[in-house]
């Protein structure tokens, strides 16, 4: 009898994460004989078939009812939800440390993130990522690194005199947009330059202002670029500039080695699977836009430095492993995986129930905006003193005013 | 072997000089390579670079020890020096030759900056914060400001600002060529099992003005906390698992102590900042925003010390992007080869 697999996303959303999922969720029940199911906790419909679609997606409703013999959370907000299915064992398959996307302020969340990503047992995709959360959650972390596929390793085709840097991201916070638009206004070297924001949210605004920095014929955006043109475009490119704080693996930066275009990125981690500094590429500094268009600035003026750099990514690149091999090992990690003692439920702490009193309390003295605590205050007075009535009263339909209202209430 | 209060900076033996990045034979190696060579330096054997600076401050950023290709030295320059042969500099430079010299402050040794500057490849650090005009409230910053004025005409071969909140500031008067924060001495990274985080061990470093004595006056009280003013002077670091970074004035920096204390295993206490370097709030540091923040922090950490003790060892991992035997390395490659290329 086949193995029942589930995986749980957040949603039918593509980004590179999800297809990830979808093409492991895909080679598994094609290659390894697994029977694969994919389930969303919103956006339910239709999953990217880009990949293949020997999987099975089956409403959460449906996926409750059923049962599996391995239930894998995709995401930090799928782990609660894939606990309530019914499997033999249940693992987390990570991608990045989570917590890390919020923001200081969003103190309790992180640590929810955290919690829920320190649960249990996982599959990862880079050796950090394994090593992190092993030290953290004393729970065993495989990696599987992603496969890069064949058709990467195309030759160049480059007939433009200026060289192509192409910078690549979706559109959040830490995908250092404004760090890679500000170092391409520094750069000294004639270029052209290819936005290419994954989820087509870069704002216009911005590419208009670089436009009229570097001359709009040179500055071209693409919007959402199916992979297989991505590719496309690094086998044409000279420098793919990547200037995030976070990553996860860093599987654009071995596409563009694979494409013997030269790496330019900051140390966020898993870049230094790729990104071996004055040898296969070159690592910048955060924040350093200066700093970062001397070395664009180096690469397209050295052509020996440039030749010799591709020559040593491809190198790398070759290295990584093929599709099959991937599958293969994600499939050898699900069996040693499951073969672990079981996690004790009681002995983990999920989501929202993990931090006690002073630590709450230290993050509502730290996290509150006491500024904005103070501005209330003030307009409270205003609209409670009897002499300024006709005042409150334009206030009321604003959107301070709808505050105040409940607040008064 | 030189000790200075608990730090062995002679320990060289975990340098990781043996990284790709250091070795020789790597297309950026080549690369600086030749230029050193267009420069007239002999290029067999390992590089020399020579760090010169007060070593009160400076040599915690710096890096010691050889390998194949490398060949690094500390060499302690007090500011009241006022020309390499005042000092026993002279014999040391004479002795190790270096053809790289890596400069810290020297806008305050202008003088010496030329000199060092006919001996090798200079790179200049500038670490002093300093205000955005002449026109900033705050007295130090404005008179920081006029020191980099006064030394408008220093060049360095290669400029390198530690403190991103004031590149700009600084561009208008000197060329910055890069930002790169300061980097930690490999010895003062902590190997082996860390202390569980206790507020009953913890440390500031560094000298306590007004506003630091405020954040630090409950603490000092509760929990008996060391103090050490002035400079970063490392006593033996073993015993503390938590240190703390508070802004000496009402303006925003990025502190050496703030990577020392992370690297060395403590848990690091430290103040919202604009700049992360991939190490973030709730991640890799623990944040306060007034005193009494501070003292629930620290509140909090006694009553339940696990996630102090999850940024604790992620703040230790991910401060090794700041080991000096990395970073110093590709700053120096870089801005060889840089130059090589548009000479």
């Amino acid at each position: 009898m086949r193995e029942r697999i589930i995986f749980v996303l957040p949603s039918n959303s593509r980004s590179g994460g999800s297809d990830t999922v979808l093409r492991y969720a895909n080679d598994l029940a094609s290659k390894c004989g697994f029977e694969t199911y994919v389930t969303t906790i919103s956006n339910h419909g239709r999953l990217s078939r880009e990949f293949g679609d020997a999987f099975v997606y089956v409403p959460m409703e449906e996926a409750l009812a059923a049962e599996f013999s391995v239930a894998i959370a995709t995401h930090w907000s799928t782990v609660e939800p894939t606990r309530l299915l019914r499997a033999r064992r249940w693992l987390l398959f990570a991608q990045s440390m989570e917590d890390r996307f919020f923001a200081a302020h969003e103190f309790m969340t992180q640590q929810e993130v955290l919690a829920a990503q320190s649960a249990t047992h996982a599959i990862t995709v880079a050796p950090w990522l394994s090593e992190e959360l092993e030290a953290l959650s004393g729970h065993r972390a495989i990696t599987v690194r992603n496969p890069l596929p064949e058709e990467v390793f195309a030759s160049r085709e480059s007939s433009e005199p200026l060289p192509l840097i192409v910078v690549e991201g979706s559109w959040q916070w830490f995908k250092g947009w404004d760090e890679a638009l500000q170092v391409l206004e520094l750069i000294g070297t004639p270029v052209r330059v290819a936005l290419v924001s994954s989820d087509g949210l870069l704002p216009s605004s911005r590419v208009r202002r670089l436009s009229s920095r570097l001359g709009a014929e040179r500055v071209s955006r693409f919007d959402q670029l199916g992979h297989a043109d991505f590719l496309s475009l690094l086998r044409e490119a000279d420098v793919l500039l990547k200037t995030s704080c976070i990553e996860g693996s860093p599987l654009p930066h071995v596409e563009a080695l694979a494409a013997q275009c030269v790496v330019i990125s900051t140390l966020a981690t898993g870049v230094d699977m790729a990104v071996i500094h004055g040898c296969t590429g070159l690592i910048a500094d955060f924040g350093d836009a200066q700093g970062t268009a001397n070395l664009v600035d180096l690469v397209l003026h050295d052509r020996e430095l440039w030749t010799e750099l591709s020559v040593e990514g491809l190198r790398l690149a070759r290295q990584a492993p093929k599709r099959a091999h991937s599958t293969e090992q994600f499939a050898e990690a699900l069996a040693e995986l499951t073969s672990q003692a079981e996690i004790d439920p009681k002995a983990t702490q999920l989501a929202g129930d993990v931090l006690n009193d002073a630590w709450v309390r230290y993050a509502q003295l730290t996290f509150s905006t006491p500024r904005q605590q103070r501005v209330l205050a003030w307009v409270l007075r205003l609209a409670r003193s009897t002499a300024l009535m006709p005042i409150s009263s334009t206030v009321r339909n604003t959107r301070v005013g709808r505050v105040v209202q409940r607040k008064l209430r | 072997m030189w000790l200075h209060h608990g730090i062995d900076f002679g320990r060289v033996e975990a340098l990781g000089l043996g990284e790709p990045v250091a070795s020789s034979g790597t297309p950026l190696h080549k690369a600086a390579v030749r230029e050193l060579r267009r420069r007239g330096f002999d290029t067999t054997g390992p590089i020399r670079v020579a760090f010169l600076g007060q070593e009160i401050y400076f040599r915690a950023a710096s890096c010691e020890g050889s390998s194949e290709a490398w060949d690094f030295r500390f060499m302690a320059l007090q500011p009241s020096v006022t020309s390499l042969s005042d000092w026993d500099l002279l014999e040391q430079l004479n002795e190790f030759d270096p053809q790289v010299l890596v400069h810290f402050r020297p806008e305050r040794q202008g003088h010496i900056a030329r000199e060092l500057g006919r001996r090798g490849f200079t790179i200049g650090v500038l670490t002093e914060p300093l205000a955005p005009s002449r026109w900033s409230p705050n007295r130090d910053l404005r008179a920081r400001r006029q020191n980099y004025m006064a030394a408008k005409t220093l060049s360095t071969d290669w400029m390198v600002c530690a403190v991103p909140h004031f590149t700009d500031a600084l561009q208008s008067i000197l060329k910055v060529d890069v930002t790169s924060p300061l980097p930690v001495h490999d010895a003062i990274f902590r190997h082996g099992p860390l202390p569980v985080p206790d507020p009953w061990t913890g440390l500031f470093v560094g000298h306590v003005t007004p506003r630091r004595r405020n954040f630090l006056a409950d603490l000092k009280h509760r929990y008996s906390w060391t103090v050490v003013d002035h400079g970063t002077q490392w006593f033996d670091p073993s015993p503390f698992s938590v240190g703390v970074n508070i802004h000496a004035g009402d303006y925003a920096n990025h502190e050496h102590r703030v990577f020392c204390h992370m690297a060395n295993g403590q848990v690091l206490l430290d103040e919202p900042t604009r700049y992360a370097f991939g190490l973030f709030p709730g991640t890799h540091r623990l944040i306060f925003t007034s005193p009494q923040s501070l003292l629930a922090l620290v509140q909090a950490i006694q009553s339940d010390p696990s996630l102090a003790r999850r940024v604790q060892i992620r703040a230790r991992r991910g401060v090794e992007n700041f080991r000096a035997s990395r970073v110093w390395p590709r700053i120096v490659l870089n801005a060889l080869a840089r130059r090589g290329a548009y000479a």
